[in-house]
């Protein structure tokens, strides 16, 4: 049944979530978010911060069943459920279903976890978090993660570095997911990596490259008709690529066409610094390593 | 408080002086002794305040305009110092005014003059018919055992209100009545000795009709026109059964009692000034549909305005649903929402407004409020006004 839904009381001071760079100012946002980046959450969530938010929007109820599920050393997705289930957001029928994916999640191994939490941080561009998580998967062993989970992380590393260009490290990454799972992605990916990182090479040989290059086309039995059959691929790509309004808004704003100088200028800083930000979270992350 | 020591003077006349050649204004008996006093004194008069504000009409004072609505607030101004001069107090609890009619410009107005004024007291609006039931309702139980009559008469009305109270288990209804009776008699006219005599013999016969139909325990007069006893017939015959009062302070006393009747929990008013309806949003809760309450019947309709947020769930409009404390029955009004952004899955705040004009109609503004950093606002505002 369709229909409006009295809202609860609105925060004056909003809770904010540092990972997705938001205000939550209603116990409705709060469900919304936690519902749409469930596998963003963990333990960290349930802070100081949560709690007085919480307090200020008179759930105290709420407050103590929370207090409650944490001494008695309840998983963070309890908690989760704990907040859904006490606020009259979602429908019956939608809390049921929350539960059952609740319980899938609380089903999987803290290494599957991980790598859901990082591939969610990837789509929010956070990459160096993502790259975190990312490593976590692979290098802790506590974590138990499965080989399919390793080459995963492997290959998802691979392609954040492509991202940022760097094409010899995601091939390296690509290179080793396949030496824990060959699976055909991984393949594509790294002759793709191959290429791209060829075709950047048009202006200035670089000869590490050309080796890697060389190693990996003798390792995995790369033909030359294969590369070209790649090669046109991206080509095409590249040429629907240019097509697309995401790359004509980007376009725009590089532009100086019917702008004047203040709006070029703004534009074209605030491109710059987002690509400083993804660099730098990234160098950090590839220097730690 | 009498305004004048050693006196029972309660009324201010509304009229408003500025004295001649300098910037100093008075306010009722000193403006009209002013005003007799100094040369083409009548000139800078303003009278009948409250009819020039209403007609939005302009005075020229030593050339200069004045709308009706500046000396309005000019008079009330005034009144506040002079009330803190006679009472040595220039603060309240509650202050509260009253008026015969109450609409929304001049509520406005109001608001605004007290606003000016940056006073911490809280401020009540009434219209004479509350501040009559008020009255009434504080006093001794005898005196509205049964109906109540008010009759009030001045240069421009003469009309009968009957309050009713009907009594049930924990709680007692209340109504006043208004009857029109300008056609028994005007004050204008009565003029000679003739005259009264016809209008006090076309009153009787009235009150004759009037008293076959229901019990009456008391009655009030006020108003100019009751001022002189022109009307003796109706008195003996009034007095016979019931008690009868006389005075010009009824409304500025019920203005004051209304305070006290606001603790009566016990009762209801429904007359000219409360609410004539409930109006409710229809929400759903745990699956059902209810009503979420946005003005009750029997308040205050200037005290009514109400906001509430709501969450857009799978529907493409909105229900009000309007209910009569007197006939059964529930009318449901839509506001289609097809000029909001379409999401319709829990990601869109509305807030609902609910704005009293006068008892009779309402405005209705919906305004989406986004969803949080989620969604912005798209600013829309529908505004819907309704007549009862």
């Amino acid at each position: 049944m369709g229909g409006l839904i009295l809202c609860r009381k609105k925060a004056e001071v909003p809770l904010y979530i540092e990972l997705s760079n938001i205000n939550i100012y209603s116990m409705e946002e709060l469900c919304y978010y936690l519902y749409h980046n469930i596998y963003a959450i963990n333990k960290s969530f349930f802070n100081e911060a949560l709690f007085e938010f919480l307090k200020h929007m008179e759930e105290t109820a709420l407050v103590q069943r929370l207090n409650t599920d944490i001494l008695s050393g309840k998983k963070y997705i309890s908690l989760v459920w704990t907040i859904l289930s006490c606020v009259d957001y979602y429908s019956s029928a939608e809390k049921q279903a929350i539960h059952q994916e609740l319980m899938e999640i609380m089903r999987r191994t803290p290494a599957e976890n991980r790598k859901a939490r990082a591939d969610i941080l990837r789509e929010k561009k956070k990459y160096g978090q993502a790259l975190e998580e990312y490593y976590a998967v692979i290098e802790d062993e506590t974590l138990k993660a499965s080989e399919k989970n390793i080459a995963d992380a492997w290959n998802n590393i691979g392609v954040i570095r492509a991202q940022a260009f760097f094409y010899s490290e995601a091939v390296r990454c690509f290179d080793k997911a396949i030496g824990f799972q060959e699976q055909k992605e991984y393949m594509d990916n790294l002759i793709c990596a191959l290429v791209m990182g060829e075709k950047c090479q048009e202006n200035e040989t670089d000869e590490k490259f050309d080796v890697l290059k060389k190693e990996m086309v003798s390792k995995y039995g790369i033909e030359d008709s294969m590369i070209r059959k790649y090669m046109r691929v991206i080509e095409q790509e590249e040429r629907e690529i240019s097509f697309r309004q995401e790359t004509e808004a980007f376009e725009n704003r590089m532009s100086g066409k019917n702008k004047d100088t203040g709006q070029y200028k703004k534009d074209v800083n605030q491109i710059i610094s987002e690509w400083k930000i993804q660099y730098r979270e990234q160098e950090k992350e590839r220097q730690s390593k | 408080m009498s305004v004048r020591a050693d006196d029972e003077k309660y009324v201010i006349p509304l009229v408003l002086y500025k004295k001649r050649n300098m910037t100093e204004w008075l306010i009722g008996d000193e403006a009209l002794f002013a005003s007799e006093n100094e040369s083409n004194g009548r000139e800078n008069l303003a009278e009948q305040l409250f009819l020039m504000y209403e007609k939005k009409e302009v005075m020229y004072i030593e050339d200069k305009e004045y709308s009706g609505e500046e000396l309005l607030k000019k008079y009330i101004l005034l009144l506040f110092d002079k009330i803190a001069a006679i009472t040595g107090f220039s603060e309240a609890e509650t202050i509260v005014f009253t008026a015969e009619k109450l609409d929304a410009g001049f509520v406005r107005t109001i608001r605004q003059i007290y606003r000016e004024l940056d006073m911490d007291s809280r401020l009540c609006l009434l219209s004479h018919t509350e501040a009559f039931a008020a009255y009434v309702l504080c006093n001794k139980k005898e005196l509205w055992a049964n109906d109540v009559s008010l009759f009030f008469m001045d240069k421009n009305k003469f009309f009968c209100q009957t309050m009713t109270v009907r009594r049930e288990k924990n709680k007692s209804t209340v109504f006043v009545e208004e009857e029109d009776l300008s056609g028994l008699a005007k004050y204008t006219r009565l003029t000679s000795e003739k005259l009264i005599q016809e209008a006090d013999e076309a009153f009787l016969q009235y009150l004759k009709e009037d008293y076959k139909t229901h019990i009456v325990s008391s009655v009030f007069f006020t108003g100019i026109g009751f001022y002189e006893n022109w009307c003796k017939k109706c008195l003996a015959e009034i007095c016979r059964k019931r008690k009868a009062f006389k005075g010009l302070n009824l409304y500025s006393d019920g203005a004051a009692a209304s305070v006290l009747l606001e603790k009566r929990t016990d009762l209801v008013l429904y007359c000219h000034g409360r609410t004539l309806v409930n109006i409710g949003v229809v929400r759903i809760e745990n699956g059902e549909e209810k009503d979420y309450l946005l003005s009750e019947a029997g308040i205050n309709w200037t005290e009514a305005e109400k906001r509430a947020e709501f969450l857009v769930d799978s529907t493409d409009c909105i229900k009000l649903a309007i209910t009569s404390p007197f006939y059964p029955g529930r009318q449901i009004l839509e506001i289609s929402l097809e000029e909001f952004p379409n999401r319709r899955d829990k990601t869109m705040f509305l807030e609902i407004s609910l704005i009293y004009e006068n008892e009779n109609n309402f405005e209705i503004a919906v305004e989406d409020k986004g969803f949080g950093d989620f969604y912005p606002s798209s600013g829309k505002i529908i505004k819907k006004r309704i007549s009862l």
